[in-house]
This record gives C-alpha cells, structure tokens and sequence, in this order.
C-alpha cells in the first residue's frame, strides 16, 4: 500500500509539471500576468520605512519585522539625527490605509499580513 | 484552510472568548472591569456575525460548549487578566485566518482584518498589566 501511494504522488507530480514546460515554451508570446498586489505591497513597504526612520527602540524594532514581513529591508546608512517622530496620527493613518490594502488584496496571504501590520500600528498609536 | 472551516474555527474561538471574558469580568474592578465587559459585548456581536455568515456560506453554525476549561485557574484579578491577554491572542490567530481564508473585498475579509486591529489593541492594553511584550505580528502563525 505504501509503495502505491508513492507512485501515485510522483505520477501526480509528473503530470503537474507538463503545463508548466508549456508555459515556459510560451514565455516570449504571453506576457507575465502582474501581481494584482505588487503595488499595495510597495504602498506598504514604503509607508513602513518612513516610520522606521521615525522610530527608535522597541517601536523600531517592530517596523523592522513589518519592512521584513512585506520583503523589504532596512536602509544601511544610519537615520539622520533630526529624523520626525512617529506620531500617533500617522500610524493610525498607516493603519486605515494598510487595513484597505487588506481588504482588497487578491493573497489571503497578503492579506492576513496587511492586516497584521495595520493591527500593530492600531496597537502602537 | 477554506472559508468555511475558517469561519467555524473562528466561531469556536469566539464562543470561547465570550465564556472566557465572562469568567475573567468577575474579578476584574474599576476600568478592567470595564474593559472586560466592552471586550465581551463585542465579542458576542461578532459571534453573531460569525454564525450569521456560516449559515449565508450554508453551514451549520456549531454552538458553543456548556463550559470551557480555562489554560490556568482563575481566581483573581492578575489570573483574570492573563486569562484577557489570552483570549485575545486566540482571537488574533482566528481572525488571521479568517483573513488569509477570505476573498477579497467580502464580508467575511472585511470582518477579519477588523476583528484583528481589535483585538491586537485589546491584547497591547492587557499586555500592559502584565508586562509582557506583544508580537510584531499579531495573529501569524508562529
């Protein structure tokens, strides 16, 4: 029985990767679909920097999570001695935009992680 | 994990919460006493919402059990409020789901990514009474 369900998991396998070599085939005469949120995550992550600038200690160390959750990184040169605060306004605002963002995302997951990000902003303001 | 398991998950949690903040308001006093029972109204308001929607998804919405068994006794005020800190906890990880389940732009999308910013506030307010750090991420899988 174990060596049946084996063989049914690689003929799977095999049959699954048919369509692809196809695809790859057609890859100069079909245009790449775009990510339907390719630009909420790039709102998300440009939003998240500016208050990592803004940020300093634990709060920081938070935004740096978020930046990583969207795939973004932190800049290397250290922030600027007179970078804005973080006020409470704008992570409230970040919040109402990141839970939009959410709401309409096409990835459950994406989604779940906007939504996560706008909750610990909500929680920090 | 499909909607509808989502939303009975989410279902199971909220009947949860409810019994749980029940338990918790009565050794909680003054603002925490408050709290308590803000967190529970909503909680039973969502509950309804969320059998509401399983039965327009044609589900069967499960009921909640007699009684629930909480993670530690309670038998005071820093008992209950680990107890709040906990719920909320549950109800983030829920409410994720819930998000990552849905469709974009639904009722049931819009409910989760509401329900997660509440609860993560919830949680960062109980938190503050027990000193404990809250996640980044509230709600994601760990």
């Amino acid at each position: 029985m174990a060596d049946s369900a084996v063989m049914a998991v690689t003929r799977r396998a095999f049959l699954a990767a048919v369509p692809v070599g196809l695809a790859v085939g057609c890859r100069d005469r079909a245009p790449a679909r775009p990510d339907p949120d390719a630009a909420a995550l790039a709102a998300a992550r440009d939003a998240e920097l500016r208050l990592f600038v803004g940020s300093d200690g634990r709060r920081r160390d938070a935004h740096l999570a978020h930046l990583a959750a969207l795939g973004g990184t932190a800049p290397t040169s250290p922030s600027p001695n007179n970078a804005p605060l973080e006020p409470t306004g704008t992570l409230r605002s970040s919040a109402a935009s990141l839970q939009a963002a959410a709401i309409g995302a096409h990835s459950g997951q994406i989604a779940a992680t906007l939504a996560s990000i706008a909750a610990a902003h909500l929680a920090m303001s | 994990m499909t909607v509808e398991s989502a939303l009975q998950a989410a279902l199971s949690v909220e009947h949860q919460v409810v019994y749980g903040y029940g338990l918790a308001a009565a050794h909680l006093s003054g603002p925490r006493y408050t709290a308590g029972l803000a967190a529970l109204a909503e909680a039973k308001a969502r509950r309804d919402r969320l059998a509401d929607l399983l039965r327009r998804h044609g589900q069967i919405p499960a009921p909640a059990a007699p009684a629930y068994v909480p993670p530690r006794p309670v038998t005071n005020a820093a008992t209950a409020v680990a107890l709040c800190l906990a719920l909320e906890h549950a109800a983030e990880g829920a409410a994720w789901d819930l998000v990552a389940a849905s469709s974009p732009g639904d009722a049931v999308r819009t409910l989760g990514v509401k329900w997660l910013g509440a609860a993560a506030v919830r949680a960062t307010k109980w938190a503050g009474a027990t000193a404990t750090a809250e996640p980044p991420l509230p709600g994601r899988p760990t």
